[in-house]
């Protein structure tokens, strides 16, 4: 994992005359050199506008905007016409939710969700809900390792049957770290018809998804969790779907023709994608991915992610003032760990590792229901990509128990 | 080490040991205020008598930060009339606990002034 490192300047920087202990991946990855030289290198040599000339440049910036396009695709699985572009996660639930609004939804159906969802999945739904007088049913987390409460998603598909429209769920929760099963979910909501979106944001960085495998109708996610930059998002919709709505924003680049009175839309994915696109960004993704393929082994990365999960809820755990937030079994936290500390805000705790050059998060990581639902404050995160070690954690360890010892 | 941090000695004191900590029966002003997202919440209870604060009781549940700094807040308001708490300026605020304008915590400190502000409306 050393050699991983490497890879990423950031993370040799001194924060506060100490060296930078970055824990909060979840929140966003740090960018590999790749990713950051290829989207220099974009804007220094081949920078235009897609699509609108004929001339050289223009040439190659469409080429590798689309190349673009069918690297992501490939990556998670799909056909390059169910994949665009969007400006991130949570813009790519907002155009589910608008496209989906008057095509799909009447005053008196349902929306699923779940308890442990991110703000991004929970508002888009309660926006929508409150236009149309839809009601939102939400799946309990339940259990020592904080599942999904199947039998309640059952009893809603019996309550409600063909009303629910739409089940939406997180695929890693980003702060219990615990990977929802999609199967049974996906079979449940096909027993009654309602479509599926899939929260992608934190699963797409940490294992290989496969969107005809999961068999959602929409997977959804953000470059900038997975080595890529800011302002590029993914959304995956089949292609049936795709072709049946109409688009969410309008303007050039999305039509194949416009006169006073109207216009002709582009097909999918174009049809999407409206005026002119975060071009650096898209290069930057499939820059993302191609050093993924070439440097990240999955299973490998979350072998050692989960190792430094268990050292983390090990050193954590024996502390009478430290209360784990999550999964009972520290495998099932994916690479993240939420807690809380008697007597210490979170954002003290955060003050105080920072000063110590350890960046964490605190707060409510964009899921209040979540903390509601647990009774629980604002909590402390810590988050792993494949490139933190285990000496990081030791470290954040010892200067854990040196602030507790002092506050 | 303790230069270093913005958690100095009389910061913890005054976290651990609130002045003015509690509420008032015969409040003529009163507020609440909070930082949701970073859990912060605070009320404010004030006696004005003849356009001077005569008494200042607060309760708080959240960050030390926001805690010490209305206790600090809290010493320096008590005789103070409200034209002068109007001209009193974020910047000594924070001041008062040794924080930097660009300290990611401004908003933890400004809570209590913030909370002042909002019962003298």
């Amino acid at each position: 994992m050393d050699k991983l490192r490497e890879h990423f300047p950031i993370l040799d920087i001194e924060v506060n005359q100490s060296p930078l202990i970055y824990f909060d991946n979840a929140a966003t990855s740090q960018k590999p050199t790749r990713v950051i030289d290829a989207i220099s290198r974009y804007y220094r040599e081949s920078n235009s506008n897609v699509h609108r000339s004929v001339h050289t440049l223009a040439g190659e910036s469409t080429r590798l905007y689309e190349e673009a396009h069918q690297v992501v695709a490939k990556y998670i699985g799909a056909k390059e016409s169910e994949v665009f572009f969007t400006r991130n996660c949570t813009e790519g639930i907002n155009f589910v939710a608008n496209v989906l609004a008057d095509s799909h939804f009447e005053e008196g159906d349902v929306i699923v969700l779940t308890e442990m969802e991110h703000h991004s999945n929970i508002v888009p739904w309660q926006i929508l809900a409150r236009k149309k007088n839809l009601k939102l049913e939400w799946i309990p987390v339940v259990g020592d390792n904080c599942s999904l409460d199947l039998e309640y998603l059952h009893f809603l598909t019996r309550k409600y049957r063909e009303k629910i429209k739409l089940i939406t769920f997180v695929h890693t929760s980003n702060v219990l770290g615990v990977t929802n099963d999609v199967d049974q979910i996906v079979r449940l909501a096909k027993s009654v018809g309602a479509l599926t979106l899939l929260d992608g944001a934190q699963s797409v960085a940490h294992q290989k998804v496969d969107v005809k495998k999961l068999d959602v109708d929409f997977f959804v996610f953000s470059g900038h969790k997975m080595y890529g930059p800011t302002g590029i998002g993914v959304v995956y919709g089949r292609q049936e779907i795709l072709e049946s709505v109409e688009p969410w924003h309008g303007g050039g680049e999305m039509i194949s023709k416009v006169w006073k009175t109207g216009a002709e839309w582009a097909d999918p994915p174009q049809k999407f994608e409206a005026g002119t696109p975060n071009i650096g960004g898209g290069v930057g993704l499939m820059s993302a991915v191609k050093w993924i393929n070439k440097h990240i082994d999955f299973e490998r990365s979350c072998d050692h992610e989960a190792l430094l999960v268990k050292m983390a809820v090990a050193g954590m755990g024996v502390n009478p003032r430290i209360t784990l937030l999550g999964p009972k079994s520290p495998e099932s936290r994916g690479s993240v760990v939420s807690f809380g500390v008697k007597d210490l805000h979170p954002h003290d705790l955060a003050t105080l590792l920072d000063e110590r050059g350890i960046a964490i998060r605190a707060g409510y990581h964009c899921a209040q229901p979540l903390h509601d639902k647990f009774q629980f404050g604002p909590s402390a995160r810590i988050s792993f990509m494949p490139y933190n070690t285990v000496e990081e954690v030791r470290t954040f360890l010892r200067s854990l128990n040196e602030i507790l010892r002092k506050f | 080490m303790e230069k270093d941090t913005l958690y100095k000695q009389f910061i913890i004191d005054h976290y651990k040991n609130p002045k003015n900590f509690g509420s008032l029966n015969d409040a003529t002003h009163q507020a609440s205020r909070s930082n949701i997202s970073c859990g912060d919440e605070m009320e404010v209870y004030l006696k004005v008598t003849d356009g001077v604060v005569e008494d200042l009781k607060f309760e708080a549940r959240g960050c030390a930060i926001s805690i010490a700094t209305m206790s600090m807040l809290s010493e320096k308001l008590i005789g103070m009339s409200i034209e002068q708490i109007e001209q009193y300026e974020n910047s000594e605020v924070l001041h008062l606990v040794g924080m930097e304008e660009s300290s990611g915590r401004v908003k933890c400190a400004l809570l209590s002034i913030e909370s002042v502000r909002e019962a003298l409306k």
